[in-house]
């Protein structure tokens, strides 16, 4: 599982950051546009081309499924996607490897002195 | 109407893509609010269009009808492929969108190149007419070089002959080194033009014969005199007109110079070319040997004059040409004689080429 979820790093961005939203709760195209704006402090925005472009990808790669519409959007255009093992398991190694370049970040920054102007 | 155009961008993305998420991107175009997330949608959206078309070849999958039962053999027909009403429009939509914005991109341009302009700064009337209003007035900025010419071994010759004989130049009315038709025709008129001391003749001066002044051959008349017949007689236009062969060319041969010069039209095209014009050399050095040795000008170079001081340095030459034995060489021997050395000359040369020697290495 682990070298099938390595297979897909690095992520790009857009994928980092839906997998980021869908990681607590099951979301829409829209929930999901706007958690990662909130997630970035509006640094970063998807636009509905990118994020269904992504979505498209990520559940063919089982990444990422569909669920059925809640029962306050019935009758509503809504679809909603959740994160499948897979994609839990992309984004756990996905943070790992952040992790990791932070580490090695802060400790090259650690030995770095502030030049004299 | 905003929504309508974004609806109709959505219809024109792939059939899988708009068919699983149309809905839902025109659901999220009517939550936003605001000029500014409006146009980012937009921007999206067409980006979208361009990444669908062109990366995401691998989500379109052919739509397969589903089979109509278990059991029932499943028929299908492979009609030739004809695209939709629809995908014609889509395209060409596209294709009109992508040559305004090459149209527009190219109008406003930040830099401006120089325009390459290739013509001629002068309009002859021989070419066909180009409607410039709608050209800038610019200098022609790019140059046109042609090659260098084929060189005519002839062409260097001629025009230094052509002036040595002022015949040849007075024939030649368009100094293009060839005597045409029409100059050949009108020749009599070019001729008597030379006629500076208006005796009605040309003599050997007025053809072009000269000694300069000052030198002691000058001083000899003798000399003098066979050196003007020969001039006359080893130049072949002068020879042609000289029918007579006296050393002059007179008011009827100038009458019948048209005539005459058709004679040396060797090939027969109606011209008279360089070629045919210019003496072959061995001749005239035949001539200018006869000039100076010939003192009785009989035609002949006799015995006693073989043995005059003068004629010294040819010993060898000379004794080559009397072929027969008979003590006296004619005009035609020594000619033979040193086309045949000449002939030995060029072999030599060659053979020391083709071992890689020059001739001043040889001793």
């Amino acid at each position: 599982m682990k070298d099938v979820a390595d297979s897909f790093l690095p992520l790009a961005p857009a994928t980092l950051h839906i997998l980021l939203a869908l990681a607590a709760e099951d979301l829409h195209g829209y929930g999901i546009m706007q958690e990662v704006a909130r997630q970035s402090d509006g640094r970063y925005k998807l636009g509905p081309g990118t994020l269904y472009d992504n979505l498209q990808r990520m559940m063919k790669q089982g990444m990422v499924e569909e669920v059925g519409g809640r029962a306050e959007d019935e009758g509503s255009r809504r679809r909603y996607y959740r994160l499948s093992s897979l994609g839990r398991g992309v984004l756990s190694a996905e943070i790992a490897r952040l992790e990791g370049v932070v580490k090695e970040a802060r400790l090259h920054l650690k030995n770095l002195r502030p030049r004299r102007a | 109407m905003l929504r309508s155009l974004y609806l109709w961008l959505i219809r024109l993305h792939p059939f899988g893509f708009r068919q699983r998420f149309a809905e839902e991107m025109l659901a999220i175009f009517d939550e936003v609010s605001g000029l500014r997330a409006v146009t980012s949608l937009f921007a999206d959206v067409f980006v979208s269009l361009f990444r669908q078309w062109v990366f995401r070849s691998e989500f379109r999958q052919p739509m397969m009808p589903a089979p109509v039962s278990d059991v029932a053999p499943i028929f299908r027909t492979l009609d030739t492929y004809r695209p939709r009403p629809m995908a014609l429009l889509n395209g060409g939509f596209i294709s009109v969108a992508a040559l305004c914005a090459v149209v527009v991109a190219m109008d406003h341009g930040g830099s401006r190149r120089p325009a390459f302009l290739i013509g001629v700064h002068h309009p002859s009337p021989h070419l066909l007419p180009v409607d410039r209003s709608s050209l800038a007035e610019n200098e022609l900025s790019t140059a046109v070089k042609l090659g260098p010419e084929p060189v005519d071994p002839w062409h260097a010759i001629a025009s230094i002959y052509f002036k040595m004989i002022r015949v040849l130049g007075a024939l030649d009315a368009d100094q293009d080194l060839v005597i045409s038709r029409w100059e050949i025709v009108t020749a009599p008129g070019a001729l008597r033009r030379l006629d500076t001391d208006r005796d009605g003749q040309l003599n050997p001066e007025e053809c072009g014969f000269s000694l300069g002044t000052g030198s002691e051959v000058v001083a000899d008349s003798q000399f003098v005199k066979r050196a003007r017949f020969e001039f006359m007689r080893a130049n072949p236009v002068l020879a042609a007109l000289d029918t007579d062969h006296d050393g002059e060319i007179s008011e009827t041969e100038i009458s019948n110079s048209a005539a005459a010069l058709k004679k040396l039209d060797r090939n027969g095209d109606g011209i008279l070319t360089p070629d045919e014009v210019i003496p072959d050399a061995l001749p005239v050095r035949a001539a200018m040997i006869f000039s100076r040795l010939d003192t009785n000008q009989d035609g002949k170079i006799s015995s006693g004059e073989r043995a005059s001081e003068e004629a010294e340095p040819l010993r060898d030459i000379l004794e080559g040409a009397d072929r027969n034995h008979d003590g006296a060489i004619t005009a035609e021997e020594l000619t033979k004689e040193l086309r045949l050395r000449e002939e030995r000359r060029r072999q030599f040369e060659n053979a020391l080429r083709g071992a890689g020697l020059r001739r001043d290495a040889v001793k």
